[in-house]
């Protein structure tokens, strides 16, 4: 079996993550930090560490400003919903998954948030100056997918930061978090949103968010953080803040443990590894008549996410075959984000996507590349 | 005189956090469940002993701990 939809949920996960979960499980299990005993103490050096290690990869010196959520959905929601009063000005780009766009267009609706879209090129670029432009004096947030999850190419946050000056930039960071270097106080990122289960290797239903230290946005849920109990109020220190209820420890364990794996071997030597396997896997697509390749052809800041069409079948037959014929998982549609189809010239068909990632290898791209090529012969 | 002093925090996160630069400075310490008469802060808190509280002290000083409170048993 050959896994390429590492941009939904990356698979296989490293050992090591399997081990934290399990650890956890069999040997912890407590709820972390809100009993006094040993047991709730470990759970939440576990809870500490995670939050430590993620600090240490996107470049954050106090790891209190980064909150868990479930996802990223979640992180991206607290954002959204804290940045954006009523009749306040939002800029985003034509390159937005769903988890922006549809909570953009409810603030919309019950705030009249006014939503300015900056269209990307045919390739899914971004020019940061076609962002300064697009602000206006209300203008409190722009929003922008970092990584494509559908042709990926890696918009230039740093650049986009200089361009807008004060107003906050939040980043959807679900592609590229554990992929692609971040850097958020060397870049001047105001927030960001993350998957753990993504390129970050841990498992599904934990994700996180940075707030930075000067922004006061209200918590989107309020209930009990273990902290200030005889107070009605919810708490204003992070990250109690935003973490009400029983957080979910154990996928907490496993994103640890995959934040680690990652910093062990760098997210450059991980990136560069995702870059040479694109190149095996493009070069191969080049040279197949009737392969359809969407986004930027280079391997220059992007992903290991490639979108493709193969003439005179749809992306639903070519996913079907991929998997039924040749054991080769892969995403086709419009993979939640039907701007950037339109965008790039693919909707409402969408296309077959390929996602590659840490634990790939060379010898499966190269099968990859054989069956599209036997899928666009037959 | 009492033997024990605990220190108290905002958050869970500042609790382990000061567990951690505690230990590493090699003094002696245990967590424990938050004494009533502290408990306006958070589950946990951080018993020391006495005798290591001017050490505990200068770390405060500098920055790296940051209890809320303190309470001597
Ligand atoms: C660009 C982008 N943003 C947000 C999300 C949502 O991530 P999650 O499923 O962790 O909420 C995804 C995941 O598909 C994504 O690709």
């Amino acid at each position: 079996m050959i896994y390429l939809d590492n941009a939904a949920t990356s698979h296989p996960k490293p050992p090591e993550v399997i081990s934290a979960v399990q650890h956890f499980m069999v040997h912890v299990g407590a709820n972390p930090g809100r009993s006094g005993h040993r047991l709730s103490a470990q759970a939440a050096r576990i809870v500490f560490d995670t939050r430590q290690s993620l600090a240490e990869l996107f470049g954050v010196s106090d790891s209190r400003q980064i909150v868990f959520t479930s996802n990223a959905t979640a992180g991206l929601n607290i954002a959204l919903h804290g940045m954006l009063g009523p009749r306040d000005h939002v800029v985003t780009t034509s390159m937005e998954h769903n988890s922006v766009m549809r909570t953009l267009q409810h603030l919309e609706q019950e705030r009249g948030v006014r939503i300015t879209v900056v269209q990307a090129d045919q390739q899914g670029r971004v020019d940061p100056a076609a962002i300064r432009e697009a602000l206006e004096p209300k203008t409190r947030l722009v929003a922008i997918n970092h990584g494509s999850n559908v042709v990926g190419y890696v918009q230039p946050i740093a650049q986009i930061k200089e361009a807008i000056g004060k107003v906050p930039l939040l980043v959807d960071a679900a592609q590229t978090a554990g992929s692609y270097p971040i850097s958020i106080e060397r870049d001047g990122v105001d927030l960001l949103a993350f998957s753990g289960h993504k390129s970050l290797l841990g498992p599904q239903g934990i994700g996180g968010l940075y707030v930075h230290p000067e922004l006061d946005l209200p918590p989107l849920v309020r209930g009990g953080t273990g902290s200030r109990s005889e107070s009605d109020r919810q708490p204003d220190f992070l990250p109690d803040k935003y973490e009400s209820g029983t957080l979910n420890t154990c996928g907490i364990a496993g994103l640890g443990a995959g934040v680690r794996f990652i910093l062990e071997r760098g997210v450059t030597t991980i990136h560069n590894r995702e870059m040479d396997l694109l190149e095996v896997f493009l070069e191969g697509l080049r040279r197949i008549a009737g392969v359809v390749l969407y986004g930027p052809s280079s391997t220059k800041t992007r992903l290991p996410t490639v979108s493709l069409n193969v003439e005179g079948k749809s992306p639903s037959q070519v996913g079907g075959l991929l998997d039924k014929r040749h054991d080769i998982m892969v995403r086709v549609g419009l993979h939640c984000a039907p701007n950037a189809h339109r965008t790039i010239g693919t909707f409402p068909d969408g296309t077959v996507r390929f996602s590659a990632g840490a634990m790939s290898s060379r010898d499966e791209m190269e099968q990859a590349v054989a069956a599209i090529e036997e899928i666009a012969r037959s | 005189m009492s033997k024990h002093v605990v220190l108290a925090f905002d958050s869970i996160h500042d609790v382990i956090k000061a567990e951690k630069i505690i230990v590493r400075h090699g003094i002696w310490c245990d967590l424990v469940p938050t004494p009533r008469e502290l408990s306006s802060d958070c589950g946990m808190s951080i018993e020391c002993r006495n005798e290591d509280l001017p050490d505990l002290e200068s770390l405060r000083e500098n920055g790296a701990l940051t209890w809320r409170d303190i309470y001597r048993t």
